[in-house]
Protein backbone atom coordinates (compact mmCIF):
# COMPACT_ATOMS: atom_id res chain seq x y z
CA UNK A 1 0.00 0.00 0.00
CA UNK A 2 2.74 2.26 1.09
CA UNK A 3 4.87 1.52 -1.72
CA UNK A 4 2.44 2.29 -4.28
CA UNK A 5 1.79 5.61 -2.89
CA UNK A 6 5.25 6.37 -2.28
CA UNK A 7 5.96 5.81 -6.14
CA UNK A 8 2.73 7.99 -6.90
CA UNK A 9 3.77 10.98 -4.65
CA UNK A 10 7.22 10.92 -5.68
CA UNK A 11 6.19 10.94 -9.50
CA UNK A 12 3.94 13.54 -8.97
CA UNK A 13 6.27 15.79 -7.25
CA UNK A 14 9.30 14.78 -9.94
CA UNK A 15 6.99 15.89 -12.63
CA UNK A 16 6.75 19.42 -11.09
CA UNK A 17 10.46 19.36 -10.57
CA UNK A 18 11.40 18.01 -13.95
CA UNK A 19 8.70 21.22 -15.39
CA UNK A 20 10.88 23.57 -13.98
CA UNK A 21 7.81 24.37 -11.47
CA UNK A 22 9.89 23.04 -8.48
CA UNK A 23 8.36 21.08 -5.84
CA UNK A 24 8.76 23.10 -3.16
CA UNK A 25 9.75 20.89 -0.76
CA UNK A 26 6.56 18.87 -0.90
CA UNK A 27 7.94 15.63 -0.62
CA UNK A 28 9.25 16.58 2.78
CA UNK A 29 5.70 17.08 3.79
CA UNK A 30 4.37 13.87 2.41
CA UNK A 31 7.37 12.18 4.10
CA UNK A 32 7.25 13.75 7.30
CA UNK A 33 3.60 14.39 7.91
CA UNK A 34 2.36 11.37 5.83
CA UNK A 35 5.17 8.67 6.27
CA UNK A 36 6.69 9.91 9.56
CA UNK A 37 10.00 10.25 8.63
CA UNK A 38 12.14 12.38 10.19
CA UNK A 39 13.09 16.04 8.93
CA UNK A 40 17.00 16.14 7.96
CA UNK A 41 16.18 12.10 6.44
CA UNK A 42 12.90 13.36 4.29
CA UNK A 43 15.22 16.67 3.23
CA UNK A 44 17.79 14.09 2.12
CA UNK A 45 15.41 11.84 0.30
CA UNK A 46 14.19 15.16 -1.49
CA UNK A 47 17.15 16.17 -2.89
CA UNK A 48 17.78 12.86 -4.06
CA UNK A 49 14.65 12.93 -6.00
CA UNK A 50 15.44 16.17 -7.34
CA UNK A 51 18.48 15.21 -8.26
CA UNK A 52 17.24 12.13 -10.36
CA UNK A 53 14.51 14.09 -12.00
CA UNK A 54 16.92 16.98 -13.10
CA UNK A 55 18.93 14.33 -14.97
CA UNK A 56 16.23 13.21 -16.96
CA UNK A 57 14.59 16.53 -17.74
CA UNK A 58 17.85 18.73 -17.96
CA UNK A 59 18.64 16.89 -21.43
CA UNK A 60 14.99 17.86 -22.67
CA UNK A 61 15.51 21.39 -21.36
CA UNK A 62 19.17 21.97 -23.33
CA UNK A 63 17.82 20.34 -26.49
CA UNK A 64 15.22 22.83 -26.31
CA UNK A 65 17.37 26.01 -25.79
CA UNK A 66 15.44 26.97 -22.79
CA UNK A 67 18.49 27.71 -20.57
CA UNK A 68 20.15 30.84 -20.29
CA UNK A 69 23.81 29.76 -20.26
CA UNK A 70 25.56 33.13 -18.77
CA UNK A 71 23.20 33.11 -16.00
CA UNK A 72 23.47 29.49 -15.24
CA UNK A 73 26.93 29.90 -15.02
CA UNK A 74 26.97 33.00 -12.55
CA UNK A 75 24.36 31.20 -10.94
CA UNK A 76 26.43 27.89 -9.99
CA UNK A 77 29.52 29.74 -9.59
CA UNK A 78 27.78 31.71 -6.89
CA UNK A 79 25.27 28.45 -5.79
CA UNK A 80 27.99 26.31 -4.97
CA UNK A 81 30.03 27.91 -2.04
CA UNK A 82 26.80 29.47 -0.77
CA UNK A 83 25.65 25.68 -0.43
CA UNK A 84 28.93 24.69 1.36
CA UNK A 85 28.02 27.65 4.04
CA UNK A 86 24.81 26.81 4.05
CA UNK A 87 25.77 23.11 5.29
CA UNK A 88 28.56 24.70 7.51
CA UNK A 89 25.08 26.86 8.99
CA UNK A 90 22.90 23.94 9.19
CA UNK A 91 23.92 22.93 12.63
CA UNK A 92 24.59 26.14 14.20
CA UNK A 93 21.19 27.79 13.29
CA UNK A 94 17.88 27.14 14.04
CA UNK A 95 16.48 25.28 11.01
CA UNK A 96 13.20 26.06 12.55
CA UNK A 97 13.75 29.89 12.85
CA UNK A 98 15.07 30.17 8.94
CA UNK A 99 12.19 27.39 7.43
CA UNK A 100 9.58 29.82 9.09
CA UNK A 101 11.36 33.01 7.62
CA UNK A 102 11.69 31.40 4.08
CA UNK A 103 8.18 30.25 4.03
CA UNK A 104 7.17 33.78 4.58
CA UNK A 105 9.03 34.74 1.57
CA UNK A 106 8.27 31.63 -0.50
CA UNK A 107 4.32 32.75 0.23
CA UNK A 108 5.22 36.60 -0.46
CA UNK A 109 6.90 35.75 -4.16
CA UNK A 110 4.54 32.72 -5.15
CA UNK A 111 1.56 35.25 -4.10
CA UNK A 112 3.50 38.25 -6.03
CA UNK A 113 3.31 35.60 -9.01
CA UNK A 114 0.50 34.40 -8.38
CA UNK A 115 -1.13 38.10 -8.69
CA UNK A 116 0.83 39.24 -12.38
CA UNK A 117 -0.91 36.43 -13.60
CA UNK A 118 -4.27 37.32 -12.34
CA UNK A 119 -4.00 40.56 -13.53
CA UNK A 120 -2.68 39.72 -17.04
CA UNK A 121 -5.05 37.73 -17.66
CA UNK A 122 -7.83 40.20 -16.13
CA UNK A 123 -6.30 42.84 -18.36
CA UNK A 124 -6.12 40.55 -21.67
CA UNK A 125 -10.17 39.76 -21.37
CA UNK A 126 -10.74 43.50 -20.48
CA UNK A 127 -8.72 43.88 -23.90
CA UNK A 128 -10.10 41.16 -25.93
CA UNK A 129 -13.67 42.53 -24.72
CA UNK A 130 -12.57 45.85 -26.47
CA UNK A 131 -12.00 45.04 -29.52
CA UNK B 1 16.72 39.92 -21.90
CA UNK B 2 14.46 42.16 -23.74
CA UNK B 3 12.71 43.80 -21.33
CA UNK B 4 13.00 48.35 -21.30
CA UNK B 5 13.33 47.13 -17.28
CA UNK B 6 16.22 45.32 -17.32
CA UNK B 7 18.66 46.03 -15.38
CA UNK B 8 22.31 46.98 -17.11
CA UNK B 9 25.52 44.44 -17.38
CA UNK B 10 26.91 45.25 -14.52
CA UNK B 11 24.22 45.43 -11.98
CA UNK B 12 22.80 42.16 -13.84
CA UNK B 13 25.77 40.27 -12.29
CA UNK B 14 25.82 41.41 -8.84
CA UNK B 15 22.12 40.99 -8.68
CA UNK B 16 22.71 37.40 -10.03
CA UNK B 17 25.55 36.69 -8.29
CA UNK B 18 23.93 37.70 -4.42
CA UNK B 19 21.04 35.93 -5.64
CA UNK B 20 23.35 32.91 -6.42
CA UNK B 21 25.35 32.86 -2.90
CA UNK B 22 21.80 33.46 -1.30
CA UNK B 23 20.26 30.21 -2.97
CA UNK B 24 22.94 28.39 -2.04
CA UNK B 25 23.04 29.10 1.82
CA UNK B 26 19.13 28.36 1.86
CA UNK B 27 19.84 24.90 -0.10
CA UNK B 28 22.67 24.34 2.26
CA UNK B 29 20.63 24.68 5.50
CA UNK B 30 16.76 23.67 4.26
CA UNK B 31 17.74 21.35 1.18
CA UNK B 32 15.19 23.21 -0.88
CA UNK B 33 14.27 26.57 -1.67
CA UNK B 34 17.02 27.33 -4.24
CA UNK B 35 15.07 27.02 -7.03
CA UNK B 36 12.31 29.75 -5.96
CA UNK B 37 15.11 32.15 -5.09
CA UNK B 38 16.96 31.46 -8.27
CA UNK B 39 13.65 32.19 -10.29
CA UNK B 40 12.77 35.49 -8.96
CA UNK B 41 16.46 36.79 -9.22
CA UNK B 42 15.81 35.79 -13.04
CA UNK B 43 12.91 37.47 -13.18
CA UNK B 44 14.80 40.62 -11.28
CA UNK B 45 17.86 40.54 -14.19
CA UNK B 46 15.09 39.70 -17.42
CA UNK B 47 12.99 42.91 -15.66
CA UNK B 48 10.22 40.43 -15.30
CA UNK B 49 9.31 39.93 -18.76
CA UNK B 50 6.12 37.55 -18.93
CA UNK B 51 7.89 36.12 -22.10
CA UNK B 52 10.56 34.01 -20.58
CA UNK B 53 9.13 32.85 -17.57
CA UNK B 54 9.41 28.94 -19.37
CA UNK B 55 13.59 29.91 -19.59
CA UNK B 56 13.80 31.46 -16.38
CA UNK B 57 12.09 28.48 -14.60
CA UNK B 58 14.64 26.36 -16.89
CA UNK B 59 17.47 27.72 -15.87
CA UNK B 60 16.67 28.26 -12.20
CA UNK B 61 16.23 23.96 -12.64
CA UNK B 62 19.21 23.43 -14.34
CA UNK B 63 21.05 25.69 -11.34
CA UNK B 64 19.94 23.94 -8.73
CA UNK B 65 20.57 20.56 -10.03
CA UNK B 66 24.37 21.30 -9.23
CA UNK B 67 23.55 22.73 -5.95
CA UNK B 68 21.59 19.73 -5.16
CA UNK B 69 24.33 17.43 -5.46
CA UNK B 70 26.84 18.85 -3.76
CA UNK B 71 23.50 19.47 -0.72
CA UNK B 72 23.75 15.61 -1.17
CA UNK B 73 26.75 15.12 -1.00
CA UNK B 74 26.80 17.15 2.33
CA UNK B 75 24.18 15.63 3.98
CA UNK B 76 25.89 12.68 3.33
CA UNK B 77 29.14 13.59 4.96
CA UNK B 78 27.12 14.49 7.97
CA UNK B 79 25.73 11.35 8.47
CA UNK B 80 21.96 12.16 7.28
CA UNK B 81 21.62 10.04 4.81
CA UNK B 82 19.40 7.48 4.98
CA UNK B 83 18.96 4.24 2.39
CA UNK B 84 17.60 5.35 -0.96
CA UNK B 85 15.64 3.06 -3.09
CA UNK B 86 16.23 2.36 -6.49
CA UNK B 87 12.63 1.39 -7.65
CA UNK B 88 10.77 3.69 -5.12
CA UNK B 89 12.69 7.09 -5.21
CA UNK B 90 15.38 6.76 -8.33
CA UNK B 91 13.41 4.92 -11.03
CA UNK B 92 9.93 6.93 -10.32
CA UNK B 93 11.94 10.65 -9.66
CA UNK B 94 13.89 10.25 -13.30
CA UNK B 95 10.19 9.63 -15.07
CA UNK B 96 8.56 11.80 -13.73
CA UNK B 97 11.54 14.41 -14.13
CA UNK B 98 11.44 13.08 -17.78
CA UNK B 99 7.54 13.61 -17.75
CA UNK B 100 7.68 16.96 -16.48
CA UNK B 101 10.79 18.64 -18.53
CA UNK B 102 8.08 17.06 -21.71
CA UNK B 103 5.22 18.54 -20.55
CA UNK B 104 7.01 21.90 -20.09
CA UNK B 105 7.72 22.30 -23.48
CA UNK B 106 4.12 21.83 -24.23
CA UNK B 107 2.74 24.16 -21.61
CA UNK B 108 2.47 27.96 -22.25
CA UNK B 109 4.61 30.26 -20.05
CA UNK B 110 2.02 31.54 -18.14
CA UNK B 111 0.42 28.14 -16.82
CA UNK B 112 3.91 26.89 -15.89
CA UNK B 113 4.36 30.48 -14.03
CA UNK B 114 0.83 29.70 -12.16
CA UNK B 115 1.73 26.22 -11.33
CA UNK B 116 5.23 27.50 -9.94
CA UNK B 117 3.33 30.19 -7.98
CA UNK B 118 1.14 27.58 -6.80
CA UNK B 119 3.47 25.05 -5.72
CA UNK B 120 5.55 28.47 -4.09
CA UNK B 121 2.69 29.21 -1.97
CA UNK B 122 1.96 25.21 -1.00
CA UNK B 123 5.76 24.84 -0.52
CA UNK B 124 5.77 28.21 1.86
CA UNK B 125 2.76 27.59 3.75
CA UNK B 126 4.51 23.64 4.42
CA UNK B 127 7.54 25.54 5.71
CA UNK B 128 5.39 27.88 8.02
CA UNK B 129 3.84 24.31 9.75
CA UNK B 130 6.90 22.53 10.31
Amino acid sequence: MYLLSDIAAVTAFSVLAGSGAGGGGLLVVYLTVLRGGDQIGSQFKNLASFVAASCAALPVHIRSRDIDPALLAVFVAGGIPGTFVGSRLRSALSAQVISKIFGVMLILGGGFVLFGVIKDAVSRAAGSRRE
Amino acid sequence: MGSARAPGGAVRFAVAAAGAVLAGVINGILGTGAGTVFYFVCLAVSGGDGDRSKDDLSTAMAAVFPLSAVSLFTYRAAGAADAVSFFTLVLPSFAGGLAGAHFAGKMRGRVLKSVFAAVSVAGGINMLLR
